[in-house]
């Protein structure tokens, strides 16, 4: 089992969740940063502010807003995640494809990379990107705003969101990645995670991958799929509710702060920190002195049913591990259903974190995809197999036995 | 839905084990649990109650589950069952459809039951259904084996259903606190006249004697991975040898395993569940190994048929295949829009 794991389970377990982790990224982070913010001499609605005279015939109580955490909702750097980022052409000579990556620490050429959602951006994976490499330093993560959002710009079409045109995106990306490592007889691996909309685009990216991969390398081997918080029946069943959705956002925030803070307290990101170098990617300015959305997601209404459809058959066609995370609740359709208690597929399911899975819990997000990585990269099974039929049954037993399956992981690389 | 049921103290802690007035269908005696005629009232009147679906109060699930340990800690990581007996797979909250199984199979204690675990979760009384099972289990100890399975664990109740339902249904999670605790009791694995090897999930790699099993100190919540987590969570599979499974957990054994592990313990089958199969029963491996499945319909969504495999005095199996009973008043399937799809895509 991996320590991301282990930590994964005594949080689940005990429920005190009293991490060890070095990284500032914590889940634990959440709780604190959701402190009222205080900064500014306004008061918040519903909430007394603090008048700084203490009564002295009463009993002093500390005031119920602490002291104002000033960081709480500015923005941070995309670099105190990822080591590096770059432009890449990926539709058209001209386009300008933003894509942040940390590469192995090796020339190993296995990756994880990450597609975001409608209206999101590659760094909604900041925080479980950087957990995942810091605990498998010999995998890289890499992940790039998609066309019409984020920092890319340039693309030809940017609403242009149909399915097909984002896997390909995303192929080429995949390319760009592997043309930027030394060529080798090793034509390397990779995991794809996408984040509901990514689901389908990565989805449709692994079935469609020997078609859409254009580069002249080898194409590596797809040893895993992970599709985070989409289903296909119940995201058709909300579409309906999109447009009123949208119109309930506010248009213009007076700055990014008030964006991040707006996320936060919402509850749309769940941990402050994560939105903190996920939100300012998602707003622009707007020239008048405020901040708007750079994603127009009214404008591409017309894809928005085309995403999902047979997302849950297709997913299930795919030949690599498959991981489905969902959270809060299982909701699955009937093919997922079958799916799963059949044994076809890795159901996880986390309580208490809201859609945007990966920015609420990143530690339990990058445990998740460790032990996935664990079970599902190129030769695990084979290793496993090896060294269960290398004792006899009974060797193997107390082997596996102290072991289990992480077994592999602990074993010598061929 | 949420019948209020409010029953005396008097019960179960009037229960003093004695020994046994039925006559066990076994040879083996284990816990002879109870016999006075007023124990008896109350767990008839209580059986009484859970066949009309009718939840018990808080207390006397209590007292359920503190005699039920008795009873199940006295029983062994293997435990030895007569034949005839029915042998069945998951049911998953589906009490409406555990009662036409019963009309199906036969009532208990006539008909001998072996329920080889996932009691709990997905469906929507899965309260009722586990109360009832271990009420059998305390009024019948030889004619009822109840296994685990990978739901009767903490973690995966808290995800899927069992402690929502527990707080929904008593406003506190005692309840859902008594049953798991119990669940840590249940037997593993059962074996049917020396023959016939059950069990939830399948066999595993640290595993290649029914001693091994006997050895394991099963008391304890499901290990997230090593020999208990393996038997209820592994799966036959097509390949030959051991693979990883696709759940995350368990392995994936082949014909090869599974023929190895017959011959060595002297068995002629492995019969166990955790897999959905459409037809209720599914032979694989060359007859080495059959799932059964008994959730009909399951998640009243997956059109699938369920299934009892009976065996008779000379070992002989009949399944018995059943469809979703017709109920009126279920809750309704439909789902609510997700909240988080009012977020974003």
């Amino acid at each position: 089992m991996s320590d991301l794991e282990r930590n994964l389970m005594k949080s689940k377990i005990s429920e005190s969740s009293t991490s060890s982790m070095s990284s500032s990224i914590t889940e634990e982070d959440e709780a604190s940063s959701n402190e009222p913010e205080i900064e500014s001499t306004k008061t918040i609605k519903g909430i007394p502010k603090f008048s700084g005279e203490i009564n002295l015939g009463q009993e002093f109580k500390p005031p119920r807003n602490r002291p104002p955490k000033l960081r709480a909702y500015t923005p941070s750097k995309w670099s105190e995640y990822w080591s590096s980022e770059t432009i890449a052409a990926l539709s058209t000579p001209e386009s300008k494809f933003k894509i942040y990556y940390t590469p192995p620490l090796t020339n190993s050429k296995a990756w994880f990379l990450f597609h975001h959602g409608a209206g999101s951006s590659a760094l909604t994976f900041s925080a479980s990107a950087k957990l995942l490499h810091d605990a498998l330093p010999h995998v890289g993560v890499a992940a790039f705003d998609a066309r019409g959002h984020g920092d890319t710009s340039d693309t030809g079409d940017d609403a242009d969101l149909s399915l097909d045109t984002l896997a390909r995106d995303f192929v080429h990306a995949v390319a760009h990645i592997f043309q930027s490592q030394e060529e080798s007889d090793d034509c390397g691996e990779v995991v794809f995670v996408g984040h509901s909309l990514g689901g389908a685009v990565v989805t449709e990216s692994a079935l469609r991958f020997a078609e859409l991969w254009l580069s002249l390398r080898k194409r590596p081997v797809i040893s895993g799929v992970v599709v985070v918080d989409v289903v296909e029946g119940s995201a058709l069943e909300g579409l309906a509710h999109m447009r009123t959705y949208l119109g309930t956002r506010p248009p213009l925030f007076r700055s990014v702060s008030d964006g991040i803070k707006w996320h936060v307290q919402t509850h749309t990101v769940r941990n402050a920190e994560s939105a903190r170098v996920s939100v300012p990617p998602l707003l622009r300015d707007t020239g008048n002195g405020k901040v708007g959305w750079r994603t127009e997601l009214g404008a591409t209404e017309r894809y928005w049913a085309t995403w999902f459809q047979d997302l849950s058959t297709k997913f299930l066609r795919v030949r690599a591990g498959r991981m489905l995370v969902l959270a809060g609740t299982d909701r699955l359709d009937k093919p997922l259903t079958i799916g799963q208690m059949q044994g076809k597929y890795q159901l996880e399911v986390l309580p208490e974190v809201g859609h945007f899975v990966q920015e609420d819990a990143p530690m339990r997000f990058a445990g998740l995809l460790e032990g996935f990585w664990g079970r599902n990269r190129r030769g695990a099974a084979l290793e496993v197999q090896r060294a269960l039929n290398a004792h006899g049954q009974g060797a193997t037993a107390s082997a596996v036995a102290a072991g289990g399956v992480p077994m592999a992981a602990s074993m010598p690389k061929q | 839905m949420d019948a209020d049921v409010t029953m005396t103290d008097a019960g179960l802690s009037t229960l003093s084990p004695v020994s046994h007035t039925l006559s066990p269908p076994s040879g083996e005696i284990k816990a002879s649990p109870v016999t006075d005629s007023q124990s008896y009232d109350d767990l008839d009147r209580w059986i009484e109650m859970l066949m009309d679906c009718k939840q018990l109060s808080e207390n006397d699930v209590k007292k359920l589950c503190d005699k039920a340990r008795e009873i199940l800690s006295e029983e062994s990581n293997v435990q030895n069952v007569k034949c005839p007996v029915t042998v069945c797979g998951d049911i998953h909250g589906q009490f409406h459809d555990l009662m036409e199984l019963f009309k199906i199979g036969g009532p208990n204690p006539d008909t001998n039951y072996l329920f080889m675990g996932d009691y709990v979760d997905r469906g929507y009384y899965s309260v009722e259904t586990v109360t009832l099972l271990v009420a059998m289990k305390i009024r019948h100890p030889n004619r009822l084996t109840i296994l685990r399975g990978n739901h009767e664990s903490r973690q995966i109740t808290q995800v899927y259903g069992f402690y929502d339902e527990c707080l929904r249904k008593y406003g506190n999670p005692n309840v859902w606190k008594y049953f798991t605790d119990l669940f840590d009791y249940l037997p593993l694995t059962a074996l049917i006249e020396n023959t016939i090897f059950c069990l939830h999930g399948g066999l595993s790699p640290s595993i290649d004697s029914l001693d091994n099993i006997r050895a394991l100190d099963r008391i304890q919540e499901v290990p997230h991975e090593g020999p208990m987590c393996d038997l209820l969570w592994s799966d036959p599979d097509d390949r030959c040898g051991w693979g990883i499974s696709p759940r995350g957990a368990g392995y994936t054994f082949g014909q090869d395993i599974s023929e190895a592990f017959n011959h060595k313990n002297g068995l002629n089958l492995v019969a166990r569940a955790h897999q959905l199969v459409m037809e209720g029963y599914n032979w694989s491996q060359d007859q080495q190994v059959v799932t059964i499945f008994s959730a009909p319909n399951y998640c009243y969504r997956c059109g699938n048929q369920a299934a009892i495999m009976e065996i008779d005095e000379d070992l002989k199996y009949t399944f018995l295949q059943f469809d979703p009973c017709p109920r009126a008043g279920e809750p309704s399937v439909s789902r609510r829009t997700p909240d988080y799809f009012l977020v974003s895509f």
